[in-house]
């Protein structure tokens, strides 16, 4: 899920608030987050350092509150990269064999 | 469906505003979770009408819940000053819970048989499950009050405890206690107590720990 979300959070870039991240995430993974699920993954990917965030305008849509836009932090990209660079190296495993039986 | 930003929309359902804002126990997190919740609220009443909005607003606190409790307690970390008061408000909401609810046992239990009712056993049992209710929502309240923060989650974390302690009752000593007392006391009414217990205190607490109205 963490991935999934930095992954959103640049997709996303200056419009990558709460709301916004779970749609993305929930589209492409196939299923539904909680909202408390997004938010509290947001909250530790910050607490970690790979995320940055600002609080934006307060907007009567939301009951005359503020959203939080997230951003990536150079470590946040540098985490996109590790995951893509691990995951590139677990497809170039010599074939496996998976025939349809 | 997106409504533009500055359209002022129907108010989401309030007790289940209060219950994540009773839930979050980042001032900062509080405010943005509620805030999305009241725009998707929004989208949705002007796509799927107001009773089935109020529905998912009502479901994704009952989904979001054990990510909040969990939250709560990875935020405290043990021995940090934010533990304390989360620790004292579940063990201490389950203290009050347990000697009360054995205290009123007790009292029952002397009241009624001299008392000549008709079956003792069944106005026991009944006895039982009232004054249990009340210890746990006494227990939930002592807990809630004890973790101002976050009071939903310290009556949530207790209910959990309520759980696990009845199951683990069950298990080593389920042959010596009828089985209303676990399945109908131990394990559905004690949790739902507490969680209520929780809730009024939030209540209480309301604004500081409410949602925001302009």
């Amino acid at each position: 899920l963490e991935t999934a979300i930095l992954l959103a959070v640049a997709r996303l870039g200056d419009d990558a608030y709460g709301a916004a991240v779970g749609r993305d995430v929930s589209a492409r993974r196939g299923r539904d987050y909680a909202v408390g699920a997004i938010h509290t993954a947001l909250q530790r990917l910050e607490d970690k350092g790979l995320l940055g965030s600002r609080t934006g305008e307060p907007l009567p849509v939301r009951g005359g509150r503020a959203r939080r836009y997230y951003r990536l932090t150079a470590a946040g990209v540098a985490a996109i990269d590790d995951a893509r660079t691990a995951a590139r190296r677990l497809w170039q495993a010599p074939d496996l064999g998976l025939e349809p039986t | 469906v997106s409504l533009p930003t500055d359209r002022i929309p129907r108010p989401p359902p309030a007790l289940a505003e209060y219950a994540i804002a009773a839930l979050v126990a980042d001032p900062a997190l509080r405010e943005a979770v509620l805030g999305d919740l009241a725009e998707e609220f929004a989208d949705r009443c002007a796509r799927d009408g107001a009773a089935r909005a109020r529905s998912w607003y009502r479901e994704q606190v009952v989904r979001s819940a054990p990510a909040f409790v969990a939250a709560c307690w990875r935020r405290a970390p043990v021995g940090h000053r934010r533990t304390r008061p989360l620790l004292t408000g579940v063990v201490g909401g389950y203290l009050a819970l347990l000697v009360l609810h054995l205290a009123a046992q007790f009292a029952a239990g002397v009241l009624l048989t001299p008392a000549g009712v008709a079956d003792p056993a069944w106005a026991f049992v009944a006895c039982s499950l009232v004054t249990g209710t009340g210890c746990a929502l006494l227990g939930g309240y002592v807990a809630a009050r004890a973790h101002p923060e976050a009071p939903l989650a310290a009556a949530l974390t207790l209910a959990l405890g309520c759980v696990a302690l009845a199951a683990t009752g069950m298990l080593v000593n389920g042959g010596a206690a009828p089985l209303w007392y676990w399945g109908g006391l131990q394990l559905l009414l004690f949790p739902l107590g507490a969680c209520g217990g929780g809730l009024v205190r939030a209540r209480q607490q309301a604004p500081a720990c409410g949602p925001a109205r302009d």
